[in-house]
């Protein structure tokens, strides 16, 4: 069905015609309400220090620079450039694991064949209405002896409940019938997940692994809780940009007695940090509907 | 005759101080202190106890006991019951460590008990023992024997210079070296790596006679010092020596008569018959339901069943759901069952499952939060709740209003634009956030106080402002999930029959009454749906937002601090992790209520449940 059909009609009131205007002038406040912060970040980190100490946060550049930038990647033994590096590895540990448990069970729980479904199922759901706390997960991780490894974030963003139903929920929607035709031509279980269901599942695994990425690249909490300030050489970007902000000593630790503004450097960071997220966007944006969808229509 | 009777009475009288104790696999116990109302003190002459001194002597233990381990109920009196010649006192203790702890001087000796491995792996517990088996334990007795009437009250850590000797009951004096011998790495307890250790130092209690040990459980002695009369579940201690030698020094060495109960024990407990019985009678259960099964030949048919059938062919379904299981149970399951943290007195030392059961029946942790003077769960709670109530409702009413307002707009670029700026903030981190908010809120520079001067008005320090961040928080979480959160709405606008405005139309209704009878019924199984899966986040809270924007703003605590700020406040708080736990263990149960609570209601209204 069409979305919107109604609004198209052309049989509209006057109390109609005016309420799309000002509908549309809402809106438009509405756009900018999530630009104006953004661009004032934006702005901050391209202005230069004396510039952005006496106006502040500008809409408009008033001197173009980009000594934030030169600053943080210049840092000492560039711990920022590292921070990017590291996020980027963790991400790719954690997708490839998220991957393999996500499809693997999400397939096996569809297969009409699977006996004690409901059982098994319930293994699945439980975790998404029951935790034990921050402080038992912590000791958990902690007696595995991942404190201060990069697999304490990995392994436990390894696996989601909550993905696994997503995307069984997408499978289902694949007709029993291709996989029994897949099995007449003599293919086992494992076949049929990479012949029939993977591909015609491409987009929702395509969906889980780009939240998970954007989840990793975003996550700040778990390596601040299991990589101490000892080992800051393993932390992801976001903790990284994390203790910039939240102390100047840290900063000054890094940057030296630089007379560079210190809202200048955070505001390259932060900007840094966002680029991967603008390039991932449309990608993201053309799966994450059908994902929310799958998610929360079905069961 | 009758004057022999007497003679006799009078010296069993005197003899009959004692210390019996009852020992658990945990090292909890009780202990049963039976004091003699006359006893001879060293120099012979005749004492007396009165009842008050004896409360005394209780009340300095229970109160050592709190003192050292910062914690009530950790020594409690049973009763004391006073008979024709003695009193008896009945204590219970959580571990019998605590009777030794002392530093006010209540204590009843120096105990240890302890799994030998633990016991040869901490060296100090090696050292302590030639420690006091030598001089440690045994310093400052002068006092003890000089001045003090009776002995519970003594000293020990009084005088410094003061020193006994203990000595076997022929004469030779103890030897430390033979302790360390045997424990060293070749030592008789290396060799045999399970059993327990118990230790006990008890030098200065004046007419004590003996002291019983009884454990719950037989025992098998493996290496014993100074210990006599064990039997098969017990063992009895008599004084080592009757004499000491103290030394002070400047002073010339003073022999003194002084009871010493010194030695160790290292023996295996039989196992816990009880948990053996449990786990033996569901084993039996099992079998006999098993053997039923076989004799009725369901077994029989289940293996020859087309399901068993079934799963053998495909168990490779089953080999792939086996690694997201072992993840779930490791990350989910694991921590679900450290929750028993919360009904535990954690020690980072003994680990969750050492460490023992909180008091009033596992529950304190609970109890405190409710009740304890310098809790302010109350403000925990309300904080957590106020601003997750806000968050909820404005999430709900903003995304189903932006929905509506977006499905008027035509179908086009400007539709596209507004809606791809809208979802994009639900992909920025809260650091990220965090930073964007400084620059609208910062004191120096920031946009809102830019503008409050622009109008010469004083500027607002937000960090330092308390009473801004309930506002705060909720407008950020929106400006991050409002746009996304609409996906769904829009989604189920777009799902609604045409013919139903059609006829809405038709009966005169305008875009408000469209609104309301056509629009927003037709959300209602989608916003369900939300509900349920928002109504546990209603004892939640965004930690990583809340921690993320006050930027480490200790000024804002009075509406910030929420369940999962304290939480995380407390990882590097190993003392703290009990009582943390309870906390999220309560937020986790309540979050859980909720969830199922609504689920149910809306399988009931025949709305589709989330699970």
């Amino acid at each position: 069905m069409k979305r919107g059909k109604h609004t198209s009609s052309i049989l509209k009131t006057r109390g109609e015609k005016v309420f799309d205007v000002f509908n549309i002038f809402l809106m438009i406040l509405f756009a900018l309400l999530f630009i104006i912060p953004i661009l004032l970040v934006i702005n901050s980190s391209f202005t230069a220090t004396n510039e952005l100490t006496r106006y502040g946060y500008t809409l408009f550049i008033k001197k173009f620079s980009l000594e934030y930038y030169k600053a943080i990647f210049n840092m000492e033994s560039s711990q920022f450039a590292r921070s990017i590096l590291n996020s980027i590895i963790i991400m790719i540990g954690t997708v490839i694991i998220m991957v393999i448990n996500t499809s693997l069970a999400a397939y096996a729980l569809t297969r009409r064949k699977l006996q004690f479904k409901k059982i098994i199922s319930f293994y699945y759901i439980i975790p998404m209405l029951f935790g034990g706390g921050t402080i038992p997960y912590f000791l958990v991780i902690k007696s595995l002896g991942l404190i201060n490894t990069w697999w304490a974030i990995i392994l436990p963003s390894g696996v989601s409940a909550w993905y696994i139903l997503l995307v069984r929920n997408f499978f289902t929607g694949i007709p029993e019938s291709l996989y029994e035709a897949a099995e007449l031509d003599g293919a086992s279980n494992v076949q049929v997940l990479f012949r029939v269901a993977l591909p015609l599942g491409f987009p929702i695994i395509a969906t889980i692994i780009l939240y998970t990425s954007v989840g990793v690249w975003n996550d700040w909490f778990q390596a601040s809780l299991f990589i101490d300030s000892n080992h800051y050489d393993l932390w992801p970007i976001q903790a990284f940009i994390r203790r910039l902000e939240d102390s100047d000593e840290f900063l000054k630790a890094y940057f030296g007695n630089t007379s560079l503004n210190y809202s200048g450097i955070r505001a390259a960071a932060v900007i840094i940090s966002l680029i991967p997220i603008v390039i991932a966007y449309p990608f993201v944006q053309k799966f994450f509907i059908k994902g929310t969808m799958a998610g929360s229509v079905k069961e | 005759m009758i004057l022999i009777l007497t003679i006799i009475f009078c010296l069993l009288l005197s003899s009959c101080t004692s210390i019996e104790m009852n020992l658990k696999r945990d090292g909890s116990g009780t202990l049963d202190l039976k004091i003699a109302k006359v006893y001879k003190d060293k120099d012979g002459i005749e004492q007396t106890y009165s009842r008050e001194e004896v409360d005394e002597v209780v009340k300095d233990i229970i109160n050592a006991a709190e003192v050292d381990s910062g914690m009530e109920d950790r020594v409690k009196l049973k009763r004391i019951k006073e008979y024709d010649d003695y009193y008896s006192v009945k204590l219970s203790f959580m571990r019998i460590q605590y009777l030794s702890q002392s530093s006010t001087g209540g204590d009843l000796g120096i105990y240890t008990y302890k799994d030998s491995q633990d016991f040869i792996q901490e060296y100090d517990s090696i050292s302590l023992l030639q420690d006091y088996w030598l001089y440690g334990s045994y310093k400052s007795l002068i006092k003890l024997v000089t001045n003090t009437k009776y002995s519970f009250k003594n000293a020990r850590f009084g005088d410094e210079n003061a020193k006994i000797t203990p000595k076997y009951l022929d004469g030779t004096e103890l030897n430390s070296e033979e302790i360390t011998d045997f424990f060293s790495d070749n030592g008789p307890l290396s060799k045999n790596k399970k059993g327990k250790i118990f230790t006990f130092f008890i030098v200065d209690i004046e007419g004590l006679e003996s002291i019983t040990f009884n454990f719950s459980g037989n025992i098998k002695v493996y290496a014993s010092k100074n210990v006599e009369n064990v039997t098969k579940s017990s063992i009895t201690v008599l004084p080592v020596s009757q004499q000491a030698t103290l030394t002070v020094v400047d002073k010339d060495p003073e022999i003194k008569n002084v009871n010493c109960f010194v030695g160790f024990v290292y023996f295996d407990l039989a196992p816990n018959y009880l948990l053996i019985g449990i786990l033996s009678t569901l084993g039996a259960i099992l079998l006999t339901l098993m053997i039923i099964g076989i004799i009725k030949g369901s077994f029989k048919r289940f293996f020859k069943s087309k399901k068993f059938r079934v799963i053998i062919k495909n168990y490779d379904l089953y080999l792939m759901l086996l690694p997201s299981m072992v993840f779930l149970f490791l990350f989910a399951y694991l921590p679900m069952g450290g929750v028993i943290l919360a009904f535990k007195n954690y020690k980072i030392y003994d680990g969750i499952w050492g460490s023992e059961w909180a008091s009033q029946g596992g529950l304190k942790n609970f109890i405190d939060l409710f009740t304890s003077p310098t809790s302010n769960f109350g403000k925990i709670v309300a904080n957590t709740f106020i601003l997750a109530f806000w968050k909820f409702i404005f999430g709900f009413l903003i995304a189903i209003v932006l929905a509506v307002l977006f499905s008027y707009l035509k179908e086009g670029l400007f539709k596209k634009s507004v809606q791809t700026i809208s979802y994009f903030p639900y992909f920025i981190s809260w650091v990220v956030i965090s930073t964007i908010s400084y620059v609208i809120l910062a004191t120096d520079g920031g946009t809102i106080n830019k503008i409050l001067i622009f109008f010469h008005h004083e500027p607002i320090n937000f960090y330092a402002s308390p009473k801004y961040w309930r506002f705060i928080l909720t407008f950020t979480a929106m400006w991050k999930t409002a746009g996304y959160s609409t996906i769904v709405y829009l989604a189920a606008i777009s799902g609604i029959d045409q013919s139903l405005y059609e006829a809405a139309k038709i009966d005169g209704a305008n875009r408000i009454g469209q609104l309301f009878h056509v629009t927003i019924p037709g959300l209602l199984p989608v916003l369900g749906i939300q509900i349920v899966f928002s109504l546990g986040n209603l004892v939640k809270d965004d930690f990583d937002q809340i921690y993320t924007m006050v930027r480490g703003s200790a000024l804002l605590r009075d509406t910030t601090d929420t369940i999962g700020m304290i939480v995380y406040e407390n990882i590097s708080n190993a003392a703290a992790y009990s009582s943390t736990a309870a906390m999220g263990m309560l937020q986790g149960l309540v979050a859980l209520i909720l969830v199922v609570v609504s689920n149910h209601i809306l399988k009931k209204h025949d709305i589709q449940g989330a699970y």
